[in-house]
């Protein structure tokens, strides 16, 4: 096969498609929380406004976001582990260069982190209900903190592969990397987040997970999908341009170009999903499956064609040989064992769990 | 082949020691990590005394504590481990690298972990109270297993850079993770993990006020039990002693008075602990009131903090032993960068290039940043011109040539004879208080005394510190 990961020399194709399915892990719930983050934040400016929504749909959204946003937060952190793992052996030279450039900026996301996690309980917590100032300033302060992780993910990206500026940041000692190509970037993650998290949000109101009222539940899967057939495409175009595609050479354009077709794809499928359940969205699973499996396609897409210009920028020939001293085997086995010993384990605790609150009993 | 040099820029922590910086994150992590996966397992073994009717009032202290369990394992534990990882590419990029080379799968295995971790203590978190007891139990098993999984990963690949044993010639990484150091490191790390917990439970338990004094002080009693590990910790303790290399031995009895009393304070602060336990709370079945638990916890978080600062200290010079030294040289490399230099072919610049009064000791300042800004200050913590300060010119010249031999835990310099002499003009002046004129030095004939020390001192590091197959754990 000659179609992009699977023409690259074999260690670095392995790492790619790690790389790859693990980040689409990590893209799922940092959507999630990059989305719910600004829905919260701007509901809680409202609130502080006075203007508190009397749509009991919009109310639904927000409670099962603050209902769930601790956890999607451990599990966006969780399931960055694993990239951030295949990242440093792909990239290692650049990720740690831009890690280093950056230094304190770039350590301040872990506090940064642990500030929005616990205002996330904060926010939780019956102590501030009905206290519409103190709410909408802690969601705007976790909203503004997960910005700033997002922001300086995408910066160190984008430093990591400007290896003429290195010497010259790091002379200066400047901790902040000033590219126009952040903020449009930016734009593209919240964009597309709000399209992953339409769909995400959707599942869990239909899903009845959220003990929302069934009429209501309903009305808000539709005002998720009207954000979803509105924003997914929207993601897929504003990637041309915020993903460096449309400035790429000629050479590159045409190596992405079957990436982008399926990221192109992706997105109509998603979109029509998204209308589907527009038309039904009393049922809406069908169209939540459709959209679903479209968003997926479209990621997959964007984010192998980012991969493909990341290899391009920096020069296959000065990586692959990293790759292959480095790639081993070694392990593998262990690592897949585990892999499904924990698959089954999560498994039986989201059976158990489901089967206690339907009063089921435990599962044998 | 010589490994090509990757260059990295180096940052100045101001006047702390690097050690100082990741091992002050260290221990917080540690401890905490510790404290989560000790939690995993008291609160199975409260689950399991609650269901077999033994101690009914074990449930509330699991339902009240088990909150902040989860809060500490989920954020500080998983947030404050990305942060070691990136301290420790901020400390060192070339160690977290090879170390993420050797051992990805590893860590990916420890990652599934991480999940089961994360879904099973999320879920009793949130479902507890709904579920049935046998329910209960398995998630809670679930989780402690999940929990001490991660430490089971970590163990082997921390032990490894003590006593990579037999991987090194063989490359097999089993071999360098089940080393020398695994086992009584994974049972010492359990057993203070055990500790923890229990002190962290004594703790809450006095903050119930929905119990009678009868059940807390069996409450608490139950509680020592769990924590009855301490005994063994002793002879864990001489047993990671007895299977670390020789030299690191060396350091810790004595040979490094900074490391010896780090060793001092965190068995000082664990035999207290574990007297308590054991004499107090088990034999005696005395209460422990909350201060006195946040006390022997205080304690507690004082042997962590030896221990932690006593692991970062033995490994050295390496920070994986005989594959890389403390200053992300590797043996091999020495030879080739004393004809080559050390600075040659760095491409990050000085970041205060003007400040200084020539070319010389603007090299010198480069040799600084790459030979010794890992363990050194210029004037901080472990400053340079203190250290050397009392030294005639002609010493530092030969010291520095020398440094394997000036002090064993120190890795042999690696830099031209020229760059050497930069290094010492630098720390003469900055230790004159930076005037605006100085003199270059070094004529030839310096030069090539400075070569002869280089030679004389060879290219190895410390006689003790070779590698040495019997007191290299004796993986073989
Ligand atoms: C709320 C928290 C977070 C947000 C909003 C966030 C957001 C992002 C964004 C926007 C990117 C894409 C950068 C780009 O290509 O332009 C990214 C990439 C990534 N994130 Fe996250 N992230 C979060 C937390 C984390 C954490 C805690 C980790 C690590 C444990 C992590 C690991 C990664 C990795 C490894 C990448 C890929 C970097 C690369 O390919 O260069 N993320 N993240």
């Amino acid at each position: 096969m000659t179609v992009f990961p699977f023409e690259l020399p074999l260690p670095t194709m392995w790492y790619v498609v790690l790389l790859l399915v693990t980040m689409l892990l990590h893209v799922a719930f940092m959507a999630y929380v990059l989305a719910g983050s600004m829905m919260l934040g701007i509901a809680g400016f409202r609130g502080m406004l006075g203007r508190v929504p009397r749509d009991s749909a919009w109310q639904a959204v927000t409670r099962v976001l603050k209902d769930w946003m601790p956890f999607a937060l451990s599990a966006a952190i969780t399931a960055g582990i694993a990239p951030l793992l295949f990242v440093q052996i792909l990239y290692q030279q650049e990720f740690y260069t831009a890690n280093l450039l950056s230094f304190h900026r770039w350590m301040a996301i872990v506090p940064v982190l642990i500030v929005a996690f616990y205002l996330l309980y904060l926010l939780k917590a019956h102590r501030i209900e009905g206290r519409l100032a103190l709410q909408g300033a802690v969601a705007m302060v976790v909203m503004a903190c997960v910005l700033f992780v997002g922001w300086s993910w995408i910066e160190n990206h984008l430093l990591s592969l400007d290896r003429d500026a290195w010497p010259e940041q790091y002379r200066t000692g400047a901790m902040v990397y000033a590219s126009p190509a952040i903020a449009p970037r930016l734009g593209f993650w919240i964009v597309s987040g709000f399209a992953t998290a339409s769909a995400l949000l959707a599942w869990q109101l239909s899903l009845a997970a959220s003990g929302v009222a069934a009429e209501v539940a309903a009305r808000a899967i539709r005002m998720l999908a009207i954000v979803g057939v509105v924003a997914t495409p929207a993601a897929g175009l504003i990637a041309l341009p915020a993903l460096g595609f449309w400035s790429a050479d000629e050479g590159l354009r045409s190596g992405t170009a079957h990436l982008m077709v399926a990221a192109g794809a992706g997105a109509v499928v998603a979109a029509a999903g998204f209308a589907l359940v527009l038309r039904r969205s009393s049922a809406p699973r069908a169209g939540l499956v459709v959209a679903s499996a479209g968003l997926t396609l479209m990621w997959l897409g964007l984010l192998a064609a980012r991969e493909f210009l990341r290899l391009e920028s920096i020069g296959l020939e000065s990586l692959s040989a990293r790759h292959e001293r480095v790639g081993t085997l070694s392990g593998l086995i262990v690592f897949l064992v585990f892999a499904v010993i924990g698959l089954a384990s999560i498994a039986w605790i989201v059976r158990t769990v489901h089967r206690a609150q339907h009063g089921l009993g435990d599962p044998k | 082949m010589v490994e090509p040099s990757v260059f990295y820029p180096v940052n100045d922590f101001g006047p702390a020691m690097k050690g100082l910086v990741i091992g002050g994150l260290g221990i917080f992590h540690v401890f905490l990590a510790q404290f989560a996966i000790g939690g995993g397992m008291l609160m199975a073994y409260y689950q399991w005394l609650a269901m077999r009717g033994k101690l009914p009032e074990a449930r509330q202290v699991l339902d009240s504590y088990f909150r902040y369990l989860v809060l500490v394992s989920f954020v500080i534990g998983a947030l404050t481990g990305v942060g070691m990882w990136f301290t420790s590419i901020q400390i060192s990029p070339a160690t977290i690298g090879k170390m993420v080379d050797t051992f990805h799968w590893v860590w990916a295995t420890e990652w599934i972990f991480f999940w089961v971790e994360v879904v099973a203590g999320y879920a009793f978190y949130r479902y507890g109270k709904i579920l049935s007891d046998r329910a209960r139990l398995t998630l809670l098993l679930i989780y402690s297993v999940a929990g001490f999984g991660s430490l089971f990963w970590i163990n082997g690949i921390l032990s490894w850079q003590l006593t990579p044993g037999e991987w090194v010639e063989t490359g097999n990484i089993w071999a360098g993770f089940f080393n020398a150091t695994f086992w009584p490191s994974l049972f010492y790390r359990t057993a203070a993990a055990m500790v923890i917990a229990g002190l962290v439970a004594a703790v809450v338990v006095n903050t119930m006020s929905d119990v009678t004094r009868e059940q807390r002080t069996a409450l608490i009693n139950a509680t020592a039990r769990f924590m009855l590990g301490v005994v063994a910790m002793p002879v864990l303790g001489i047993w990671f002693l007895l299977a670390m290399p020789a030299d690191s031995r060396e350091w810790v009895l004595g040979g490094s008075i900074a490391m010896t009393l780090f060793l001092n304070a965190a068995v000082g602060a664990s035999v207290l602990i574990g007297g308590y336990a054991v004499v107090g709370l088990w034999r005696q079945k005395l209460y422990i009131n909350g201060a006195t638990a946040t006390l022997l916890l205080a304690l507690a978080f004082g042997a962590t903090a030896g221990g932690e600062f006593v692991r970062e200290g033995v490994r050295k010079p390496y920070t994986i032993r005989d594959v890389l030294f403390s200053n992300a040289v590797t043996p091999g490399q020495v030879a080739h960068l004393r004809e080559v230099g050390c600075t040659t072919d760095d491409p990050f610049p000085l970041r205060d290039a003007d400040r200084y009064a020539n070319d010389q000791l603007r090299t010198g300042a480069l040799v600084f940043r790459s030979q010794c800004a890992v363990c050194h200050t210029v004037s901080g913590v472990n400053g340079l011109t203190h250290l050397m300060g009392a030294w005639s010119v002609d010493q530092q010249r030969m010291n520095v040539a020398k440094l394997q031999l000036t002090k064993g835990f120190m890795p042999p310099f690696a830099g031209t004879p020229a760059e050497l002499e930069a290094l010492v003009q630098f720390v003469r002046w900055e230790a004159a208080d930076h005037p605006t004129a100085w003199a270059e030095s070094g004529d030839a004939a310096t030069f090539a005394e400075i070569k002869e020390w280089l030679d004389e001192a060879g290219t190895e590091p410390a006689p003790i510190a070779r590698r040495d197959r019997s007191s290299n754990g004796g993986a073989e």
